[in-house]
């Protein structure tokens, strides 16, 4: 306030008759240490955690991205499989429980990091992962019930990341992956 | 500190580069005014800053609607008045205390106040301001310790100079006589 203003104040108050002594020079409560320096910050933290940035959709849209990514990698080990099932038919009867395991630990291991990497190199770069790949189905698969593996894999990473059916299709942004 | 004045500092709000660049500056330029008042009005510290964050909060999300037809420093100043007196509305609600109970609450704040940096007189002041009736002491606060102008405390308190001027004498008439009688 101007100088002006204290003045007339004071006038006022001696106008009035008043005792009052006037406006202290220093304000009488005081404050926490640096709680001035600090304010702004929080306020601002305050904003962002009642206002956050919206984020739902981006997420969705990037689940949605990788799952096609995953299911087009299904596809194509599903079509690699076919090919050396369809190749090895009549020549081979074997059940490998052990490669079995070893394939469910690698889909759980899939859900949980979700690394799409794993895909290529698993069909496209390993030899190895071909050959338990080849081993790892039975003769007889019926795909039917692979194809509710694949089905109850993705509600299992929907669920992971906390995202519904709708999120999936409505997405439309970018967003990087928690 | 050198503050911006408000007309440069909603020059930069609105057509700036950084918004919230500029908020921050509003917020670093009103933060201790704002705060004293509410401080004044609500006497615990705890209180005043919870109240002071919400005031600024809503003045970030009614910023973008300012269209300045009144001044920066009154649109805050009358934001923080309404805020704080209506935690002191729902305080009451909440607890249902006639309005007595809740006068003694902030009395026993002030007593029980480790930040409390006054001497005997002003204390014995701002026991004599928690007597009056609420918007008596806003009034009584804006032109004692605000120093602030009956023209501008109008605007805030949408209320005409006048009612503000026989507002004032009441309660410097009211806090002397408590005062005496301490």
């Amino acid at each position: 306030m101007n100088k002006d203003n204290k003045e007339n104040i004071k006038k006022e108050l001696s106008q009035m008759g008043s005792s009052l002594p006037g406006r202290p020079k220093k304000e009488p409560f005081g404050v926490p240490e640096g709680y001035f320096d600090t304010l702004p910050h929080k306020i601002r933290e305050e904003i962002s955690a009642r206002h956050p940035a919206p984020e739902t959709a981006t997420a969705a849209a990037s689940l949605k991205r990788r799952l096609v990514t995953v299911m087009a990698s299904f596809a194509i080990i599903i079509a690699l499989a076919i090919s050396f099932i369809v190749f090895e038919t009549g020549t081979r009867n074997g059940y490998l429980t052990g490669t079995e395991e070893y394939l469910d630990e690698e889909y759980f291991a899939m859900t949980m990091d979700f690394d799409r990497g794993f895909f290529y190199d698993l069909v496209l770069e390993s030899e190895m992962a071909e050959e338990e790949l080849t081993y790892g189905l039975h003769p007889d698969t019926d795909f039917d019930d692979d194809g509710e593996l694949i089905e109850s894999l993705l509600f299992e990473m929907m669920d992971y990341y906390e995202l519904s059916a709708e999120d999936i299709l409505l997405a439309d942004e970018e967003f990087d992956f928690p | 500190m050198t503050h911006y004045p408000d007309d440069e500092l909603l020059k930069q709000y609105f057509t700036g580069d950084n918004p919230d660049y500029a908020f921050n500056l509003i917020v670093k330029k009103y933060q201790e005014q704002v705060y004293w008042h509410v401080r004044r009005l609500l006497i615990s510290h705890d209180d005043t800053n919870d109240v002071v964050q919400e005031v600024f909060i809503k003045v970030w999300k009614a910023l973008k609607n300012f269209r300045g037809e009144s001044g920066l420093f009154t649109w805050i100043y009358r934001i923080a008045t309404n805020e704080a007196l209506s935690f002191l509305k729902k305080k009451k609600t909440r607890f249902f205390l006639p309005l007595i109970d809740v006068e003694k609450q902030l009395e026993n704040t002030l007593e029980s106040d480790v930040f409390f940096e006054g001497d005997e007189m002003e204390k014995s002041i701002q026991k004599a301001i928690l007597s009056l009736p609420e918007k008596q002491r806003v009034v009584f606060n804006l032109r004692y310790y605000d120093e602030m102008k009956y023209e501008e405390m109008a605007k805030i308190l949408n209320t005409s100079e006048g009612a503000l001027k026989a507002s004032y004498h009441h309660a410097v008439r009211k806090i002397e006589k408590y005062i005496k009688e301490d």
